[in-house]
């Protein structure tokens, strides 16, 4: 006997419970993830050609990092009990990692952040007096010591750092989408894959945020902008968008082939509730578009110039932002409107203005991150070159 | 309000109760005379317990396990269960401790739902269009699962099971993520809008302490909702789930609940 | 090794701010916590203390024994009396009554069982209420039911 969709929801399946602001966390977190993995590929693999932005995506990813909490708090029923997760850690949950993780993942990147830095740190402080030069000689904790070993040292460190760093952002984002791929009771969430396509999408969407910041930091800056590492940039982000979108379309081709009893509510969720969101704007416009126009960047290479090149991967990852953040709005939001029920869906949600965790405070959330930037980038120049790390001279050399 | 109203209520009835009537107002004494039954077996079952709480003997969770049985046959969709768990627990409007469904299904197999206010204020007949073949309510509550992942997931160890085997949320942990309400496959937890915390059914923990039944199988008029304790010896609840053909909701999620069901059809999720 | 004090600085204030979130974290676990399993113990005592609203059953009998009687004797002697009527909690504290006992004379508290539905059991006394008042000649077709329509016949407590 066929199961018609009915429309019955659980009578406590009315609302949709995760809002806007549990959107925005694990998007912040993958731009965490993402810009981390860009430096990662200069300091530890030796892709020389990202070394002007090496210090930007890192800083980039701490200071998304130190938002990334703040949705959170702001969906919490009681965010003043939040440090429960820390007093006492339920570790069969998915969500109980989040301390350990975050505090492991913050940890790894002001150490490397400080370790890259801090060669102008200590010339900043002998530089400056009064207040200015006691902060900045507390953040070179008093040793003034720039010597060539020392300074070795550093990049031999911060190579291992940047090297254990893959595994953390890989977690901090992994976990993040086994949070929903573990929920059983939710066929929408509820798939091995979804850790692995939050991560390559987290990717994704940090290597765009870091070239768009590069490219309008360039030109706020008036720096000339480096054609060889745009055009790194543009394959890198090519390829993950290329398996990203293989990805979520696997998953869709095995529930659709499958056709098992999560198909009865995932297809007229596909076809109704989520048409917009998902076929127009997460694969039509978010992922085919990008794939032609970075498709352009990789294959055309020597027949572009270079603002040409510029303003094609600008528009693509700008794309591919809206792209993740439709992917995280349709898993979060899209795996709430269909009851457990199975045979109804709830009304759709549509984020007020004003809310506590509304439209005005997602917006507020997304700005900081950006003033953090322009204020690190006042003390330390965030364009400045990072030092060359072991990995990259063994490269060069 | 009417002449209607002012006429003497035992001629009226004289008048009205024909031959028929009574016939089959005994007819039907006999088919639910059995529920009378139960209901007094369960009523003794308390008494047992009520004489223990009343002793002084201080209430053990270590020396209780406690099972719940719903007959789908003889659930009359009246929403006193609804009724009586929201006065009993507090429960928010328009949220559900417990609710009872309904399913109308046609002859060629079309499920038509509903649970309108969860039941709470009863059903109103409904006019599907279709050739009903089968109807019947369906009560729900939070299932105890030993395996239960609203459990699993809290972050912070706020829900828990209880040595006697229920599901409980400490309020004065819970920090209301949200993640065991996405967690519970059956709907039976939700984020109470006034303490912000996760708030669902504890089978009236406060009552069965005590030696009373929970709220809703008190008020069960038709024993369609039973309480027992696999701990209790010759407990009648125990020895039906143990030897009757019983279902639970959901067995693929592989919560193995506490909660079980006589005569479930397989429309039900 | 020379040249790595700053490591060893880092690394110390690292050390300190760790094994004081330990130390911290310590005290900031509620007592009974893990007593029986990952959570505050205390708290199934918390829920022991919440008040009874309803009667245990055979609460009302101490004080109304007769129409118990007569209830038990018919019908409805499986309905608990706070079903139709209300807790025992609104009218009763300490064995003094507090309050009086709320009656429901109105047709939709009969009907909540007694209006005839196809899910309900075939063999549950059901009536199409409305349809019933129109044959009995009580009320006209398209009237409102009048309040207290059943109990002029039926007799909850006599059934």
């Amino acid at each position: 006997m066929s199961h018609a969709l009915t429309g019955y929801l659980f009578p406590n399946d009315v609302h949709i419970l995760w809002s806007l602001m549990i959107v925005m966390y694990p998007y912040i977190t993958g731009l965490v993830a993402g810009a981390f993995i860009v430096s990662s590929l200069y300091h530890v693999f030796g892709r020389t050609e990202l070394r002007p932005v090496a210090r930007l995506s890192m800083s980039a990813s701490l200071a998304f990092l130190l938002v990334a909490t703040l949705p959170l708090l702001f969906h919490l029923g009681h965010p003043e009990r939040s440090l429960n997760i820390v007093i006492t850690p339920h570790f069969t949950s998915a969500m109980a990692a989040f301390g350990l993780i975050y505090t492991l993942y913050l940890t790894l990147l002001v150490l490397e952040i400080w370790l890259v830095y801090r060669k102008d740190i200590i010339l900043t402080a002998s530089r400056s007096r009064g207040l200015k030069r006691w902060i900045f000689a507390t953040m070179a904790l008093g040793v003034y010591d720039i010597s060539e070993e020392a300074l070795r040292v550093d990049r031999r460190v911060i190579t291992v750092l940047a090297a254990l760093g893959i595994p953390a952002a890989c977690i901090l984002h992994g976990y993040v989408g086994f949070m929903f791929g573990s929920v059983k009771a939710n066929y929408w969430w509820s798939t091995p894959l979804m850790p692995v396509i939050f991560l390559f999408s987290a990717v994704m969407s940090g290597m765009a945020m870091v070239i768009i910041l590069y490219l309008i930091l360039m030109r706020f800056a008036n720096r000339p902008i480096d054609p060889d590492c745009v055009q790194s940039l543009a394959r890198w982000l090519w390829l993950f968008v290329v398996m990203t979108v293989t990805m979520e379309m696997l998953e869709i081709v095995t529930l659709a082939y499958e056709r098992n009893e999560e198909w009865v509510v995932i297809a007229p969720l596909l076809n109704t509730k989520l048409a917009f969101s998902f076929v127009v704007v997460q694969v039509v416009f978010g992922s085919l578009i990008p794939i032609l126009l970075l498709g352009i960047v990789v294959l055309m290479q020597p027949f572009l110039t270079s603002p040409l090149r510029n303003t094609i991967t600008f528009i693509a990852s700008l794309i591919l932002l809206i792209q993740v953040f439709a992917m995280r709005w349709n898993v979060v939001i899209g795996g709430q409107i269909f009851s457990k029920s199975l045979s109804g869906f709830r009304e759709s949600y549509h984020p007020q203005l004003l809310e506590k965790e509304g439209i005005l405070s997602a917006v507020l959330i997304f700005i900081v991150p950006f003033v953090f930037l322009a204020l690190f980038n006042k003390f330390l120049p965030l364009y400045g070159d990072a030092p060359e790390t072991k990995a990259a001279t063994t490269e060069e050399g | 309000m009417n002449e209607y109203e002012k006429e003497e209520p035992a001629s009226r009835r004289d008048f009205l109760c024909g031959a028929a009537q009574q016939a089959a107002g005994a007819a039907i004494i006999l088919a639910f005379g059995e529920q009378l039954v139960a209901f007094s077996e369960a009523a003794a079952g308390e008494t047992a317990a009520t004489a223990e709480a009343s002793a002084g003997v201080p209430y053990d969770p270590l020396k209780h396990r406690y099972l719940y049985l719903i007959d789908v046959a003889k659930c009359i969709g009246c929403g006193a269960c609804v009724r009586a768990c929201a006065l009993e627990n507090d429960v928010p409007d328009n949220h559900f401790r417990t609710w009872v469904e309904r399913y109308m299904v046609s002859r060629t197999g079309e499920v038509t739902t509903d649970s309108p206010n969860g039941g709470k204020d009863g059903f109103e007949p409904l006019l599907t269009g279709q050739d009903i073949t089968k109807a019947f309510f369906v009560p729900k509550l939070c299932n105890h699962c030993s395996q239960s992942p609203c459990v699993q997931l809290c972050p912070v160890g706020a829900s828990y099971r209880s040595p006697d085997g229920l599901i409980l949320v400490d309020e004065k942990r819970c920090i209301g993520c949200g993640y065991c309400v996405q967690a519970c496959p059956y709907g039976s937890r939700f984020i109470h809008p006034e303490t912000h915390t996760a708030s669902k059914c504890t089978l009236c923990y406060h009552r069965i302490t005590k030696g009373m039944l929970p709220a809703c199988v008190q008020a069960c008029p038709t024993g369609a909702r039973r309480f027992g304790d696999t701990q209790r010896p010759g407990d009648e609840v125990t020895e039906i789930v143990a030897s009757s053909p019983v279902r639970i909701l959901k067995p693929e999620m592989n919560t193995e609940p506490n909660c079980y069901y006589l005569g479930l059809s397989q429309e039900v999720r | 090794m020379e040249h790595t004090k700053h490591l060893w600085r880092a690394f110390l204030i690292l050390l300190v701010l760790g094994v004081a979130g330990i130390f911290v974290r310590h005290f900031l676990i509620p007592e009974s916590f893990g007593e029986q399993g990952f959570y505050r113990y205390t708290s199934l005592g918390e829920f022991k203390e919440k008040p009874v609203i309803h009667g245990a059953v055979g609460s009302c009998t101490s004080c109304h024994q007769e129409i118990a009687d007569t209830k038990t004797a018919g019908k409805h002697a499986s309905v608990s009396c706070e079903v139709c009527h209300a807790p025992e909690s609104v009218h009763a504290a300490g064995g003094q009554k507090i309050a009086d006992m709320p009656t429901n004379p109105s047709h939709t508290l009969c009907a909540t069982c007694h209006q005839f539905l196809e899910a309900r059991p075939k063999e549950f006394p059901q009536v199409d209420v409305t349809q019933h008042l129109i044959d009995l000649g009580v009320m006209a077709k398209g009237e409102a039911i009048p309040d207290g329509a059943c109990i002029v016949c039926h007799q909850p407590h006599t059934l």
